[in-house]
């Protein structure tokens, strides 16, 4: 609580020395004071939720389901087929530390202004990540324990629900952790680069409009959707996955 | 009765050195014997063969008479370290090896409940494996060991990772338990004393590779109290046994 307290108390001071600052500069149209902000967000409600945030939404939501079931999926095949881990891991290593983001305008002159390629973006820039990591779960596992179900007569998938995904669980929601920022990152981006709907979209239309505090409202919206995000993951991990640091 | 004849093993990767070499044994059904043997010599190793984790070279490992490589369900293993499962309930922990053999839902919980009552446990079959104290958990382990139906238990050192007061009051309750359940019992520990406390026979093994095995009885009746230990004849036997340790440690 009282590291909480601090961390509000400094946020508060942040912001108060930003409104004072920014009120003194006098240019809000491009560098609105945080009060600036919220009336922005307040007037422009309508088409700010209910049309972008939507869209938005839209594409996290699909994109991260696709990302979250392909990773996995290619964990598991990897794990499966040491020949397969031998061509795929090494390769994943690498692309995970390329920046999605920089060949983002490529999927645009692919897909055109469509969801599906700021969906490509979403999936490209997260599964990486999410297939390492849950690879990396997939191979903690105990070997003893894994020797005492063969002595009861265990067999492969046996092994594998019982004690491999178990294992790989926690490290999975890790991923969980990490990733969702970058899709949240990953739409707004996209959306900038080819949209014509989406909080990034609207974003950079308000740029170009000189309309500071709408660009800025429509961050907030952004980060707010990460940190929800967020916790909802923390708390699932919590509530179901207690056994992290037992492994 | 489970009989070792003419058994050589060697290990596939490691040394290429045989660890056992025409090494023959009878463990009589309903017997509580224990393996005393310094480290790395390869108690467990015979542990693993009768597991089916490891295969033999030559010889062969009979239960009743038959093959053990044509035979399912013969032994239950408990190794040092319980290996519960923290994502499952002790209930369901102690169900794991039915699970595993597809043993009827109800039927599993049935026995899963019986087994934890034997152990004195049942009021935590809802709680997770970190609930419980490391005595309690080795509990749980022997519970689990008990469900997978077999009639030879394997305990591999069992309490070793135990404080002294959890241990000697775990080997007073797996005597209490061997006397109820009637199932024939290898034991391996580092312990004479705890060998000689709990089992009828203790058999030293020694050498590399093994090659035969000196049994010792212990001419104590059941059920055993510690002062019975206090006996001159048990008394030398536990110098005796110490004595052959070390030797065959510092030959080592
Ligand atoms: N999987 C394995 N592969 C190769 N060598 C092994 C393997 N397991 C054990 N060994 C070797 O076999 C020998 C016997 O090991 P084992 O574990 O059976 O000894 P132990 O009598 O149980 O020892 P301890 O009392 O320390 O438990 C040791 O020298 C060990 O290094
Ligand atoms: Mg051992």
């Amino acid at each position: 609580m009282k590291k909480n307290l601090s961390a509000i108390v400094t946020g508060a001071g942040l912001l108060i020395l930003w409104q004072i600052g920014a009120g003194l500069a006098g240019i809000s149209h491009i560098l609105p004071r945080p009060t600036d902000v919220l009336v922005c967000l307040w007037n422009k409600r309508e088409v700010l939720f209910k049309v972008h945030m939507v869209e938005t939404l839209k594409a996290i939501v699909i994109g991260y389901l696709i990302a979250i079931v392909i990773g996995v999926l290619l964990a598991v095949i990897m794990d499966l087929s040491e020949k397969l881990e031998a061509m795929m891991y090494p390769v994943f290593v690498i692309i995970e530390t390329i920046p999605i983001m920089c060949i983002a305008p490529l999927f645009v002159l692919w897909f055109g202004y469509t969801l599906s390629a700021r969906i490509l973006a979403i999936v490209l820039s997260t599964f990486f990540s999410i297939t390492v990591n849950t690879f990396d779960g997939l191979k903690k596992i105990n070997k003893e324990s894994c020797e005492l179900m063969k002595t009861y007569g265990a067999k492969t998938m046996q092994l594998f629900w019982h004690i491999k995904l178990p294992t790989a669980l926690p490290y999975f929601m890790t991923s969980l952790k990490i990733t969702f920022p970058w899709a949240v990152i990953g739409a707004a981006i996209a959306e900038w680069l080819g949209a014509n709907r989406g909080l990034g979209y609207y974003s950079k239309l308000m740029v170009s409009k000189l309309d500071g505090g709408t660009v800025f409202a429509a961050v907030l919206i952004l980060s707010v959707i990460a940190i929800a995000g967020i916790a909802v993951i923390k708390f699932i991990d919590r509530k179901f996955v207690f056994w992290r640091s037992d492994i | 009765m489970l009989e070792f004849k003419n058994v050589k093993f060697i290990y596939k990767s490691g040394v290429k050195e045989p660890i056992l070499e025409n090494l023959s044994f009878k463990v009589e059904d309903g017997e509580f014997i224990s393996i005393v043997g310094s480290s790395g010599s390869g108690k467990t190793t015979i542990f693993r063969i009768l597991n089916g984790l490891e295969d033999i070279q030559e010889g062969s490992v009979e239960i009743d008479g038959q093959d053990i490589r044509g035979l399912k369900n013969y032994s239950s293993y408990m190794p040092q370290k319980d290996l519960l499962l923290p994502w499952k309930t002790i209930e369901k922990n102690v169900m794991l090896p039915m699970s595993i053999q597809k043993v009827d839902k109800d039927l599993q919980k049935e026995r899963a409940i019986e087994m934890l009552k034997q152990v004195g446990l049942e009021e935590y079959a809802n709680k997770y494996p970190k609930d419980l104290s490391g005595g309690m958990r080795q509990r749980v382990a022997f519970a689990r060991t008990l469900c997978a139906g077999a009639n030879l238990l394997l305990l591999d050192e069992p309490f070793s990772a135990l404080d002294y007061i959890t241990r000697i009051s775990l080997q007073e309750w797996l005597m209490k338990q061997w006397l109820d359940v009637k199932k024939t019992i290898v034991f391996i520990t580092h312990d004479v004393e705890e060998a000689i406390f709990l089992s009828e026979k203790i058999y030293v093994v020694s050498g590399r590779p093994i090659t035969d095995i000196e049994i010792k009885e212990v001419d104590l009746p059941y059920p055993r109290t510690r002062e019975m230990l206090l006996d001159p004849r048990i008394q030398r036997l536990k110098e005796d046994l110490i004595d052959k340790l070390r030797t065959t440690e510092e030959e080592e």
